[in-house]
């Protein structure tokens, strides 16, 4: 049966809000950096965090004149709160890089909004990861020593050792997220000289902006700088966090030792880093009126994905469960034990409730329209996924192969002042971010406007 | 913009060639069964190795179809997925199909595993615990009922949906795909897990990994992107796929194709370097097969050319643009798939079915003939059940800018 059909092509799905054009897109942003007064709210919020970054030295500060003696890390748990944390602050940098790589490389528009304190996100959390391992050193001043530089005493890194290929890993990550993120500013910046009044600012600006003008051929050259960035730093989204499982994974220890560890690494990652862009990313639209450009829309897409990156986690929970006990091995099969029956048996049940059973209610779209469910489902995560690394860590050493080598872990207050130092020390740097940088990328927001559409004759 | 298109069903639907390639395959399939009935009669333990290893193959392709059929409802609704879809919903109108052809293994279990012969079971204490505890006969075969029961009942919502979208008066109207492709796509990586857990996987009893589901699951979206590009790319010689498949479409599905193959080579990598780092025991047994009595070239040859070769030249643009060059990569990459199937089945019942011999490298007929005959009625099903509908859903939301593709008016 021929059926003639008339039909007419969907409008484009725009993910933002109606009635922009290109000159409300710049004063809207612009307006937040140059003209817009500081707030109470802003002001009260950079002093707490300035106040954690307070904490993070005077624990900082201690460490060094006495040494790491002063956290709870011992024998058999060696790896305390520094790795713990270490990793939570890595995978919440995971985030950046996927919405500005990934997402741009699968053509999503609606990444526009949200890419630029993503990325900065990453960048800052990635400066919070590296100072745990770093301090966790004992003798950070020597930390050039895992780099494999020529030495009179002929003393190499161990190549073997994934902790030697982290190095390598998050440098790299942390490198290419800079320059990425800077790239991608360069527009906005020129944008910010052409349109500040005070000749300072202006002279700011014009230095970082390296003498954008806007023309076809910079454009053209900038679109080719930014997809090979983009291509480069998709790798690095699975290759940091792979790595990151391979310093457990490599080892023999029972719950480190499992094939599953990188992709459910990633995807952990992936699910914390999203949680932290809702969690910044909801106060933003709300204290500063963007919501229009930060959508529901988007709340629902970072929704998703924090969905189906924890079904995954969920995935991988399950196989580590159920290879532990197909393969039946004495000590994995003990390890199921000890985390539902254990000393840290709270811990794990937390990490459950949090990580995979409270999310599910991100499959209801009416709780992923509501700004405030999705924040507090955010933090929620964020709490579940760093259960995840202290169960992983804590558990599987306090308890290993001989009984009587059996311990506990118990943090100090140093390491929760060196934990609450680090989100002082992230939170400060977000806060300046959003009010000395364009937090939403101007340049690519105008490519969603009506205005920016092809029109054929 | 919105631009007006006349478009007729008719105008849409498969061409005849399907019929043709239907009856094909069902004669290439019938042939190649007779002609590996001989080897039931001469070596009936050899004979369902090859059928395991046929059977896993072309399960995986069923696997796939459901697999981007539902990531097809929930994320890429237009473009490449709107062309792909009644090539995926054909395929996974094979489940039935693939549970019949799954009972001769169900039937000759002790013939391919250790834990389904009651004396070895008896004389191995791990054994008698995985037993036990997962591998028993009835879980087993509870397992395989059930899970085709949801693979049919999900492929049976998604195509009578789809089937109704066909319909003029269902223009715009909303069917509930997603209410099924969402959690499907939950379930079904679970289900075929444990399917895969059943029947590969637990040929070494004694051996697990919790990343082998994951491999198999990318394998299965691999074989089926790749059968994907060589489908479309058959049909384009003809109306209306000429008009569907731009260069863009075929670009995608080799983006596809490149990103799978990543994916595939990233958890198989993992997997060893976890296992060869830790060098347990109970687990390095593993590779150390596959690493001898000439196991250790197809290995290489696994790496190589299943991975790094054709991902090396899928990072070409052109490559992936041009039928003439993406249909040969996709064939290699459907022919790894299946050399993959038997990397990891071969060796394992070798060495479980017959411990302490030496384990030779070796391809037996039936190797090569089997996955042929499975293969020959599985397209022959595929092909039938492509002729029943047309090419594109018409009505289908998005289904006007596919037809507004690049040659759309040519």
């Amino acid at each position: 049966m021929a059926q003639t059909v008339e039909r007419v092509s969907l409008a484009r799905e725009n993910p933002i809000g109606p009635g922009h054009g290109l000159g409300s897109v710049t004063d809207k942003i612009t307006d937040i950096i140059l003209r817009r007064p500081i707030g109470l709210g802003w002001v009260l919020g950079l002093l707490t965090a300035l106040g954690l970054l307070g904490a993070l030295h005077l624990a900082i500060g201690y460490l060094l004149y006495r040494g790491t003696g002063i956290w709870g890390v011992n024998i058999p748990v060696g790896w305390g709160f520094a790795i713990v944390n270490f990793v939570w602050w890595i995978g919440i940098g995971h985030a950046g890089t996927l919405i500005s790589a990934i997402l741009c490389l699968l053509r999503q528009p609606w990444r526009n909004s949200i890419n630029r304190f993503a990325e900065a996100m990453t960048i800052f959390a990635v400066m919070c990861a590296g100072l745990f391992p770093l301090l966790h050193t004992g003798r950070p001043w020597l930390a050039y020593w895992m780099f494999p530089l020529p030495n009179s005493m002929g003393v190499w890194p161990q190549f073997r050792s994934p902790l030697i290929w982290d190095v390598f890993a998050v440098s790299t990550y942390a490198t290419i997220s800079i320059v990425f993120w800077f790239v991608g500013l360069i527009p906005d910046l020129a944008t910010l000289r052409d349109t500040a009044k005070n000749p300072v600012i202006r002279g700011l600006f014009g230095a970082l902006a390296m003498g954008w003008t806007g023309s076809a051929r910079h454009w053209k050259r900038y679109e080719s700088a930014y997809l090979l960035l983009a291509g480069l730093s998709t790798p690095l989204v699975l290759s940091v966090h792979t790595v990151v499982s391979f310093d457990f994974a490599v080892g023999i220890v029972p719950g480190w030792h499992t094939t599953i560890f990188p992709p459910y690494f990633v995807a952990g990652a992936i699910y914390s880093g999203f949680a932290m862009v809702l969690v910044l990313a909801i106060p933003i639209r709300a204290a500063y009126g963007v919501s229009d450009f930060i959508t529901e829309k988007h709340l629902d897409f970072a929704a998703k994905v924090m969905l189906a990156t924890g079904l995954i986690v969920g995935y991988g929970y399950l196989m580590e469960f159920f290879t532990a006990l197909y393969g039946g091995a004495q000590y994995d099969r003990f390890l199921v034990w000890n985390r539902l029956h254990g000393p840290y048996q709270l811990a794990y049940i937390g990490l459950l409730m949090t990580n995979i059973v409270i999310p599910q209610v991100l499959w209801i779209k009416k709780i992923r329209l509501q700004p405030i469910f999705l924040f507090l489902i955010s933090c929620v995560v964020l709490v579940g996924m760093w259960l995840e690394r202290f169960i992983i860590v804590v558990v599987s050493l306090s308890r290993d192969f001989v009984t009587s080598s059996w311990g506990s872990y118990v943090p100090t207050i140093w390491d929760w002042m060196t934990y609450a130092g680090t989100l002082g020390l992230f939170f400060t740097l977000m806060f300046l971010f959003v009010r000395v940088l364009p937090m939403i990328n101007m340049a690519e927001m105008k490519t969603l406007v009506p205005e920016a559409e092809v029109h054929h004759a | 913009m919105s631009v007006t298109t006349q478009w007729t069903s008719s105008a849409v639907a498969t061409p005849e060639v399907a019929k043709k390639l239907s009856t094909r395959a069902f004669v290439v399939g019938l042939v190649a069964a007779l002609g590996s009935a001989f080897g039931f009669i001469t070596g009936a333990e050899n004979f369902m190795q090859a059928y395991l290893v046929g059977y896993l193959f072309w399960l995986c392709v069923t696997f796939g179809c459901l697999g981007w059929l539902m990531i097809h409802y929930i994320a890429a609704r237009g473009g490449w997925g709107l062309i792909g879809r009644r090539i995926w919903e054909a395929g996974v109108a094979n489940f039935p199909l693939m549970f019949v052809l799954g009972l001769p293994i169900l039937f000759n279990l002790p013939k391919l595993y250790i834990w389904a012969r009651p004396a070895a079971v008896a004389a191995d204490e791990h054994l008698r615990y995985v037993t036990g505890a997962w591998l028993s006969m009835s879980g087993v075969w509870g397992r395989y009922i059930g899970f085709f029961a949801i693979w049919i009942a999900m492929a049976f919502l998604l195509r009578r949906w789809s089937a109704e979208q066909d319909l003029p008066e269902n223009e715009g109207k909303a069917l509930p795909f997603q209410w099924v492709a969402a959690p499907g796509l939950v379930i079904f990586a679970l289900t075929s897990t444990f399917l895969v857990v059943d029947f590969s996987m637990s040929l070494d009893p004694a051996w697990a990994s919790s990343i082998y589901g994951l491999i198999f699951v990318a394998s299965s979206g691999l074989a089926c992107m790749a059968l994907t590009v060589i489908v479309t790319a058959t049909l384009s010689n003809y109306q209306p796929m000429a008009t569907l498949l731009t260069r863009t479409t075929l670009h995608d599905y080799g983006k596809w194709c490149f990103a799978v193959i990543m994916l595939w080579a990233y958890f198989s990598f993992s997997q060893w370097l976890i296992i060869w780092a830790g060098n347990l025991p109970e687990e390095i047994g593993f590779f150390r097969i596959r690493l001898q009595g000439g196991w250790e070239y197809a290995s290489l040859f696994l790496a190589l050319f299943g991975w790094a070769v054709p991902w090396g030249l899928l990072l070409s643009q052109d490559i992936k643009k041009s039928t003439r060059t993406l249909v040969p990569i996709a064939c290699w990459i459907l022919f790894m798939r299946l050399f993959d199937v038997f990397w990891y089945v071969k060796p394992s019942w070798q060495a479980s079915l017959h411990p302490g011999q030496a384990h030779l490298f070796g391809i037996t007929p039936w190797d090569i003939l089997l996955p042929i005959a499975i293969g020959g009625f599985w397209l022959g099903s595929f092909f039938w059940n492509l002729r029943q509908r047309p090419l594109l859903p018409l009505y289908a939301p998005f289904a006007t800018q596919v037809l507004e593709g690049e040659h759309a008016h040519d």
